[in-house]
């Protein structure tokens, strides 16, 4: 597991070059997050514009790819914090930016309807019950690529009834009882009330890891140090996520 | 078969109550001002529209009776339908609208074929059956629509201002054509017109229809010589004066006409002028006629060889004059002149 | 037939028309260019855009198919009876052409998903579950696309001259015979014209599908849902997809506009 150091002088004086041509964002800071990040930047936006009086912070949320594609076409992003390392890479290859850092990690999680009703104890009822209609997220985005490589794991297939376009999605369908069971974040679970969480064995060894990284200016800088202090690794905590 | 037609409606404000036979192979045209219920009779015979209280029956088929609560649908009523517009189905060509009818009421393609090209024969118009509607000029589409209702061998004709849709040198040859058709087929027909020239011409006898009601059922020469309202008067060209009659006088409010000899009693009279009989002066004439009166002419129609004077005031009269008799006497649209007619030339018939 | 002439609008009211031109035309112009033609290889050997648009067109015919059977029906009663409520009837049918696809896909969901008002017994009694099936797509295709037939054709109806229909009735037309000889016939028009938009937009749905119906390869994953996914992953993929939805629909409307374009522009092409 990689720990959260502090930003290396290389790293501030690369962005600081890059700074030049982006303007340095003044008393604004766009922070490019995933979604399923949503509930932990609602948190630290007080936290770091309380540190920060004069700083407006500004959240854009979308999916991974989304945010590499408009940081890739010529978008103001201070901090980009990515669900999947694919897209981090393609940001870093593109703006040819060193390597970013891991703060944070998740877990997949089976999505049932409240009380576990059916019964289901793992990925083996998902593959192989007939009688469950399960919801998955469709391998083109990242959820889905873990969900597969899930099974792979277990060394079983699976068939599933329909494939969502983000993983939001997976858990919607069980919580409307369109579904049965899906595979989602542990962090989309958390805190509803209209989904259970089946956890995966241990031997199911699927780790979501979320790389970050300062694309500009001394501030994102001090956001993605927010990002690794004890504040931001309990809120981190709080929301559901694994800490590196 | 008669057909029989005994109608008691109510069409919005408008009363109708008709009450009319119509016989094997008679003509009987229904005439009246516009607004008059022509149109809704003609479809509450025909089915189309209902028929309210009464009963409307051809021969022995009962087509409508409010007592016994029977009605036959417009389909099964035999009624051959020629509508104001010919009204062809446009994506049809001209001999399957012919056609249409009878195979509507079961007959083979091939039959039904046959029927209409017979029908189409008789019209003169066989050699427009492949041609589409919108080809056809106003007169053939007219022929066409009445090969249509032919083709069905109906036991009732109905047509609906046969000529109106015709210039009026067209006219004469579409009356004729109706007249032989009607003639060929033994069915009753009913025709409705406002124009006087078609009722004569194709009416064994004429109904009048004013406000909904039949003001005067007669055959044509009954009607000129009597007509019993103005507009039957004024639609044959004749001057009708409502009066009470004493003797040789009627007396219409102020004015005083002395009429012709007669055997009607006194009271209420119809008296009937025609225009030709009435002169006009630029000043009081002298001599014979005993009627004499001052009026103003409100209009003046010039025609190819008459001209009609319309004058007001104490009566409404049309006087016809040759156009060399009006430029004779001199007199324009307001102006006052003097009208004189012999009383010999005054009908008067009872009221 | 055309004559040269002055044109009949002022001069400038070419330039906002110019401009509402561009609108249409750039995204278009702007596909062509951003395509990557080099991935297009790849893409015609991939099964999957290929059953994706299989499906799409599959299931959009049939959408049209159904339309046409409950929509003409629908439109004769709307348009000439007097049944109670016929108001109501058609604002509902109007409405569900400007509801968003996804509120009509949750709407959906709630009638005839497996916790619906009606797909919870249809689930109970027969075993039958509506969504992520291929039916599923056509359902929720009727639901958007059905009003263009139902609105265009009750429209139609209601201002047709009678008197050809009356006239068919006195020659002895049973009302089944002057309904399939004259009155649908004076309106194909309208008919064609109907047909063709609820064909597009059916082809076009996808708010709607992808909340009902769900997104399988194969089953329920139509052209657009496709097009969306490789959004999240390749845009480039996502624009060669999309220029082959446009190229679809562009060819099929250009290839029976004699169809539909008299009867909404009352011109002939």
């Amino acid at each position: 597991m990689l720990g959260l150091q502090r930003p290396s002088v290389a790293l501030l004086a690369t962005s600081a070059a890059l700074a030049a041509g982006c303007g340095s964002g003044g008393d604004r800071l766009d922070v490019f997050a995933a979604a399923s990040l949503a509930a932990v930047m609602g948190d630290l936006e007080p936290v770091f514009e309380a540190e920060h009086p004069d700083v407006d912070v500004v959240v854009n949320l979308a999916g991974s790819s989304t945010l590499a594609a408009q940081i890739l076409a010529g978008a103001e992003a201070a901090v980009f914090a990515s669900a999947d390392e694919v897209q981090m890479d393609i940001v870093r290859e593109g703006l040819g930016l060193p390597s970013a850092t891991t703060f944070a990690t998740n877990r997949l999680v089976i999505v049932v309807a409240p009380g576990n009703p059916l019964g289901i104890s793992g990925l083996g009822d998902l593959a192989q019950r007939d009688d469950l209609v399960v919801s998955l997220a469709a391998p083109e985005v990242p959820a889905g690529r873990y969900a597969l490589a899930a099974f792979d794991q277990a060394g079983l297939t699976v068939g599933p009834a329909t494939l969502e376009a983000d993983v939001r999605g997976v858990v919607t369908r069980v919580a409307l009882g369109e579904a049965d069971a899906g595979l989602a974040y542990v962090t989309d679970v958390l805190g509803r009330s209209d989904v259970d969480g089946v956890p995966l064995p241990a031997e199911v060894d699927v780790v979501i890891e979320y790389p970050v990284l300062a694309v500009d200016s001394r501030l994102g800088a001090e956001f993605v140090d927010l990002l690794g202090s004890e504040r931001g690794r309990s809120i981190l905590a709080a929301n559901g996520f694994g800490l590196p | 078969m008669t057909l029989v037609v005994r109608i008691t409606r109510d069409i919005g404000p408008h009363h109708l109550d008709v009450d009319l036979e119509v016989a094997t192979g008679e003509r009987l045209v229904i005439v009246g001002p516009n607004a008059a219920g022509k149109t809704s009779l003609l479809r509450s015979i025909i089915g189309l529209d209902p028929a309210g209280d009464g009963r409307i029956a051809l021969g022995s088929e009962v087509w409508h009776d409010s007592a016994t609560g029977a009605d036959t649908a417009v389909e099964a009523r035999r009624v051959g339908f020629v509508p104001q517009h010919p009204t062809l189905l446009a994506h049809l060509d001209a001999l399957t609208n012919v056609a249409y009818g009878p195979r509507s009421r079961g007959a083979g393609r091939a039959e039904s074929r046959a029927i209409a090209m017979n029908a189409m024969e008789t019209l003169a118009v066989d050699h427009l059956s492949g041609r589409r509607p919108d080809t056809l000029s106003g007169g053939e589409a007219q022929r066409v629509a009445i090969a249509r209702a032919l083709a069905i061998e109906p036991s009732l004709l109905v047509l609906d201002e046969p000529t109106s849709a015709l210039d009026i040198a067209a006219r004469p040859g579409m009356r004729a054509l109706i007249s032989t058709a009607t003639a060929a087929s033994e069915a009753p027909a009913v025709i409705v017109t406002h124009d006087a020239v078609d009722a004569l011409t194709l009416g064994d006898r004429i109904a009048v229809l004013e406000q909904g009601r039949l003001t005067q059922v007669g055959t044509g020469r009954e009607l000129a010589a009597a007509p019993r309202t103005p507009y039957v008067a004024e639609l044959l060209g004749i001057n009708l004066i409502r009066g009470s009659l004493q003797g040789l006088v009627l007396t219409a409010g102020a004015f005083e006409l002395t009429v012709g000899a007669h055997d009607v009693d006194d009271g209420p009279a119809i008296a009937t002028v025609r225009p030709r009989s009435i002169s006009l002066h630029r000043s009081r004439p002298e001599g014979s006629p005993r009627n004499v009166w001052q009026s103003r002419v409100t209009s003046i129609d010039r025609g190819a060889d008459r001209v009609r004077v319309r004058l007001t005031e104490p009566v409404e009269i049309v006087v016809d004059l040759t156009p060399a008799g009006l430029s004779a006497i001199g007199v324009g649209e307001g102006d006052e002149v003097w009208a004189s007619v012999k009383a010999s030339e005054v009908t008067v018939a009872s009221g | 037939m055309s004559d040269t002439r002055r044109p009949s609008v002022p001069r400038l009211v070419l330039v906002p028309a110019a401009l509402g031109v561009a609108l249409f035309a750039l995204p278009v112009i702007g596909l062509v260019s951003r395509a990557p033609w080099s991935d297009l290889a790849s893409l015609i050997t991939d099964p999957a855009p290929r059953s994706a648009l299989v499906l799409s067109v599959v299931t959009s015919l049939v959408t049209t198919a159904i339309a046409l059977a409950l929509g003409v029906p629908l439109a004769l009663v709307l348009a000439r009876t007097r049944l109670p409520g016929r108001g109501v009837v058609l604002a509902v049918c109007t409405l569900s052409m400007v509801l968003p696809p996804v509120v009509a896909g949750v709407a959906l969901l709630s009638a005839l998903g497996r916790r619906g008002v009606i797909g919870r017994l249809l689930d109970e009694h027969l075993g039958l579950t509506i969504p992520f099936t291929p039916a599923a797509v056509v359902i929720a295709q009727l639901f958007v696309a059905m009003p263009f037939l139902v609105v265009t054709l009750e429209s139609a109806l209601r201002s047709a001259d009678r008197a050809p229909e009356e006239v068919a009735r006195t020659l002895g037309a049973r009302p089944w015979r002057v309904l399939a000889t004259v009155t649908l016939p004076s309106v194909r028009g309208a008919l064609g014209a109907g047909a063709v938009l609820t064909w597009a937009r059916a082809i076009g749905e996808f708010g709607a599908t992808i909340t009902f119906a769900g997104n399988l390869p194969g089953v329920t994953r139509t052209l657009p849902s496709e097009t969306y996914l490789a959004l999240q992953t390749d845009p480039g993929r996502a624009v060669l997809l999309s220029l082959l939805q446009v190229g679809v629909s562009l060819a099929v409307l250009l290839a029976l506009r004699h169809r539909w374009v008299p009867a909404l522009t009352g011109r002939r092409p």
